[in-house]
């Protein structure tokens, strides 16, 4: 089993959408049934992406305070990904919840050795931007690490705490890769290219060669409730999703 | 050649992906370092031992070539040399090399020995006039090949000449584009590239040379920075107007390219740093590089000899202007200059590095055209004894090249010997059928060994010899013709773009004489196969042997005529054009992914996943990718229809698009490699070795499963090597 968490250290930076459509373009390359995402964000907007019905309250907040098994939660989506959601909560439940991953940073590690996956299944979880118990979880349980950015100067700003952050964890996860990936590229805006070039020799290997390049596409497709692969395989956006999947899978098997 | 190397050839053709690579290495074993231990002994030190060994190789090889077996003794003495070199070959070294090139000489010396004291007959009649000019075709080719041995045994590795740090020292550089007629694409990428040249901006201009004035080509030079000469009125053609271009510019080294040429950044830094090391030196001549490389690039290679092809040279001014500029008189113009040089002392150097791209030529017609415009200029102007200055070595690349232009004479009794015997009953070869192949065989076995062994990177041998046959007929005519005429006749102009267009394809008239022979040698066939069928005859091997002789005889004509037929390739631009992955950005924030068509023109065709309506003059951006790098410019939508869609680049990127095409085809070193499989000599074709493999594996699977008493066979070290090759 292979578990690539996603974060960032600042919000809005195309997170969610990147690990909903990362998972699809996975799916696509491993095929159905092997790839499964987690909503580990309060937000509760990862089942979107997957047409799933969001009336529905079961998800791993309330499951985990139940002690139920986790897998009970996964719901299989059209796109070939079983999504687990946050699911609706109280807000004392949330702060139930968070209490337990504080007191146990290896809970989520632990859920997902008993959900009864198979070896060559590939699991990605969705996490709040910035640090949080939610980020710890992931540090613990991740073999890939991927960190969204955009190329502005919010986002750059930002890498400094990232680099402090993943620090840390590398003393007490040795083995954990961190991988930049760059979303929203668009090389003919000034700035957005400047800043990716800048990042490229800053970080250098850790940056992702294949960025997600800036495409009205992947918003559309949220709107119309699908992966941005299905939604419109031949724009570029999907592209280097696909080439994205490819490259991780690549990564990985490293 | 073989029959995948065919199929690769075939892919390359049609643009298929090619398969894997494959390459084999020679092996490294205990022979080489038998061969190192030989070739550094001390004893060589001592006083009369080398002179002693070579007392004795002679006398040995005398002995070996003059003594007369039996039939039996004579396989026997064959099957024990050709052993040898097949063990010998599969391992590297130039030591190695020479032993292979020693074992053919000595078999084919021995043959053509044997020929001329057994084979002839006693009795002065028609027979033995036309046996005698058979050896005596024989004897030609035997010439041909020990002058390339001897030429190519030890190659001259040439680098290039690190140029002096100093900016200010460097010499200045006048870039000559000659333009006939080029259309206005192709001189613009010739231009672009020689503006793309590795040099400093000061020291180097670049001149378009047009043989008459265009309007078009005008506002493209002052739009890049390059100089336009044009000269109305100008018989003299292209060699004329660099030599009026002499007199107007100033640059102390001159490059000339093509249009059809384009070359790598770097290859001034390559070839200037010569010019700085030796003041003598007149001219730099680079390779670029063919399908089927001709014999003459290897003697280039090896000896500094004169260049029979033409452009891609660096010369130096001062030196060109005392020897009157280029030569006008002759087709093979730099040829001629750069003996002219010699003639003065100046020196010559062919610098063996990749930084040309060439397409060849378009069909066989122009093929022909070439090779036969430079036939006689090569063999009269100036003759390889006359020049006083050539060294030994050069002269004998250019006797070589000289007599190379005979060899039609000996192919077309080649081709027609068969005949007299297959139509006349003409005994030509007075032996038996067995002596005759027991002599034979390893003379060509040998032959296509040290052959593969030398050539086998560079030159496909049933390609050679297809192209060889094609050239034959017309490189004598031409020939005759100059060798009868007194003074160099006027020849034809180099060919013009105009002119190309015109020209018909492959048309039957040129091939009317192979039409004839291959006519006589399928009746001389059929008559043969009638006297096989009749009971009367004796001599049922001999017909057998001049059968097989028609046949390869048919197989090459056939493959020639098949050439002949080639469907002309129309080349509407000079240089390739690559498809690349790259993007489109609609105004309406849509990302489409799609691939370049021919790059790097500056109106681009792309071909969409989907159509996508766009309205023409609609501005967009569009990225192109090289790997993981991306580089937009922004364009204008020129025409959309379906899923293509043309966009011009607009003017400010220009450059920077420009740049990024002369980057993505300057891959210098690459160029010769382009071909799988053209980087060791394979003379048993593949299929073969690994049926060999095949069976030693099924060897072993027996040994395995039933045979502890087969283990005296000990075939798993027979799988190491022969698995090693791969």
């Amino acid at each position: 089993m292979s578990v690539i968490g996603v974060v960032s250290m600042k919000g809005g930076v195309g997170k969610t959408s990147t690990t909903a459509n990362l998972a699809a373009a996975l799916a696509t390359k491993l095929g159905p049934g092997r790839v499964s995402v987690i909503d580990l964000d309060p937000q509760n907007a990862l089942h979107w992406h997957f047409g799933l019905d969001g009336a529905q309250t079961a998800g791993v907040c309330r499951q985990s305070l139940h002690g139920d098994d986790w897998s009970d939660v996964a719901l299989a989506s059209e796109f070939g990904v079983a999504c687990l959601p946050y699911g609706t909560f109280s807000e004392p439940d949330r702060e139930a919840f968070e209490m337990l991953l504080a007191d146990d940073p290896d809970w989520v590690g632990t859920q997902l050795k008993h959900a009864g996956l198979g070896d060559d299944a590939v699991v990605l979880i969705d996490t709040p931007p910035g640090p949080s118990v939610y980020l710890k979880q992931v540090f613990a349980c991740a073999d890939l690490v991927l960190i969204v950015l955009l190329a502005d100067a919010g986002s750059y700003a930002t890498i400094p705490a990232m680099e402090s952050w993943l620090d840390e964890m590398s003393t007490l996860y040795p083995h954990l890769v961190s991988v930049y990936v760059l979303n929203q590229v668009d090389r003919s805006e000034p700035l957005n290219r400047d800043v990716a070039e800048m990042l490229h020799r800053h970080l250098g290997a850790r940056v992702a060669p294949i960025g997600i390049h800036c495409d009205e596409a992947v918003g559309e497709a949220l709107a119309f409730q699908q992966p941005v692969l299905i939604y419109d395989p031949h724009g570029q956006a999907s592209h280097d999703l696909a080439r994205l999947a490819a490259w991780l899978i690549d990564t990985l098997n490293r | 050649m073989n029959p995948r190397l065919i199929l690769s050839l075939w892919r390359e053709r049609w643009g298929k992906a090619s398969g894997t690579t494959r390459i084999t290495p020679y092996l490294q074993g205990q022979l080489n370092l038998w061969g190192s231990q030989l070739a550094h002994a001390t004893a060589w030190s001592r006083p009369g031992v080398t002179a002693f060994a070579w007392l004795s190789c002679i006398f040995l090889f005398a002995l070996m070539l003059v003594v007369q077996f039996s039939l039996n003794g004579q396989v026997v003495f064959s099957v024990f040399f050709v052993c040898i070199a097949l063990y010998v070959r599969r391992y590297a070294g130039t030591l190695v090399t020479l032993v292979l090139i020693g074992l053919s000489v000595l078999a084919s010396t021995r043959y053509l020995y044997w020929r001329f004291t057994e084979t002839l007959g006693q009795d002065l009649n028609s027979d033995f006039v036309l046996g005698f000019c058979l050896c005596a075709a024989e004897l030609y080719l035997w010439l041909l090949m020990a002058l390339r041995f001897l030429q190519t045994v030890w190659p001259l590795k040439r680098a290039h000449v690190p140029l002096s740090g100093e900016l200010a020292g460097w010499p200045t550089v006048d870039v000559y584009i000659p333009s006939q007629g080029q259309s206005h694409s192709a001189i613009e990428r010739a231009a672009t590239a020689a503006l793309a040249l590795d040099w400093p901006k000061k020291k180097i201009k670049t001149y378009i040379l047009d043989d008459s004035p265009r309007d078009d080509i005008k506002e493209l030079a002052d739009s890049i920075g390059a100089t336009y000469l044009a000269y109305a009125e100008n018989p003299a053609g292209k060699p004329g107007n660099i030599n009026r271009a002499l007199t107007e510019t100033t640059g102390e080294l001159i490059a000339i390219l093509d249009c059809d040429r384009a070359p790598d950044k770097n290859f001034l830094q390559m070839t200037a740093g010569w010019f700085m090391r030796d003041l003598k030196l007149g001219m730099v001549q680079t390779p670029y590089h063919f399908l089927a490389p001709a014999p003459s690039k290897h003697s280039r290679e090896l000896f500094d000899a004169p260049d029979f092809d033409g452009s891609c040279a660096v010369i130096r001014r001062s030196m060109l202007v005392e020897v009157g500029g280029v030569v006008l008189e002759a087709v093979t113009d730099q040829a001629h200059t750069a003996l002219k040089l010699q003639a003065r002392g100046y020196g010559n150097a062919y610098i063996g590095f990749a930084e040309q791209e060439d397409l060849g030529n378009e069909n066989l017609t122009v093929r022909l055209d070439q090779k036969v415009r430079s036939a006689p200029g090569v063999f009269r102007v100036d003759h390889p004894f006359l020049g006083q200055t050539l060294r030994w070595k050069q002269r004998l690349a250019s006797l070589h090249a000289m007599l190379q232009f005979y060899y039609p004479v000996p192919r077309l009794i080649f081709f027609t010997a068969p005949l007299a015997y297959l139509l006349a009953d003409g005994h030509i070869i007075q032996t038996s059928t067995a002596l005759l192949v027991a002599y034979a065989l390893p003379h060509l076995i040998h032959g296509h060994i040290a052959q593969a062994r030398m050539h086998g990177n560079s030159r496909f041998t049933v390609l050679a010899d297809i192209r060889e046959t094609a050239l034959a007929w017309y490189i004598l005519v031409s020939t005759a013709m100059t060798g009868a005429r007194a003074e160099l006749g006027k020849c034809k102009s180099a060919f013009k773009a105009s002119k190309v267009e015109k020209a018909p394809p492959f048309d039957w008239m040129i091939a009317v004489p192979y039409v004839i022979i291959l006519v006589l040698n399928l009746t001389g066939f059929v008559a043969g196969i009638a006297r096989l069928l009749s009971v009367s005859t004796n001599d049922y091997e001999m017909a057998v042997f001049y059968l097989l002789w028609s046949a390869y005889n048919l197989m090459l004509l056939a493959a020639m005529l098949a050439v002949a037929e080639e469907s002309r390739h129309i080349r509407r631009q000079t240089r390739l054009q690559l498809r690349m992955p790259a993007m489109i950005k609609l105004p309406f924030g849509r990302s489409v992914s799609c691939v370049t068509e021919n790059f790097p023109e500056s109106v681009l065709v792309l071909t969409l996943p989907t159509p996508v309506a766009v309205e023409a003059g609609l501005m967009l951006n569009i990225s192109i990718f090289r790997g993981y790098r991306e580089f937009a410019f922004p364009a204008q939508v020129v025409f959309q229809q379906d899923k293509v869609l043309r966009v011009k680049i607009e003017d400010e990127a220009q450059n920077d698009y420009r740049a990024l095409g002369v980057a993505a085809f300057s891959r210098g070193e690459d160029w010769p490699k382009w071909l799988p499989g053209r980087d060791a000599d394979h003379p048993f074709p593949p299929w073969l070795t690994k049926a060999f493999v095949a069976m030693r594996v099924a060897a072993l699977d027996f040994e395995m499963r039933f045979g502890k008493f087969a283990r005296w066979a000990r075939f798993g070290s027979w799988i190491q090597i022969w698995t090693k090759k791969k």
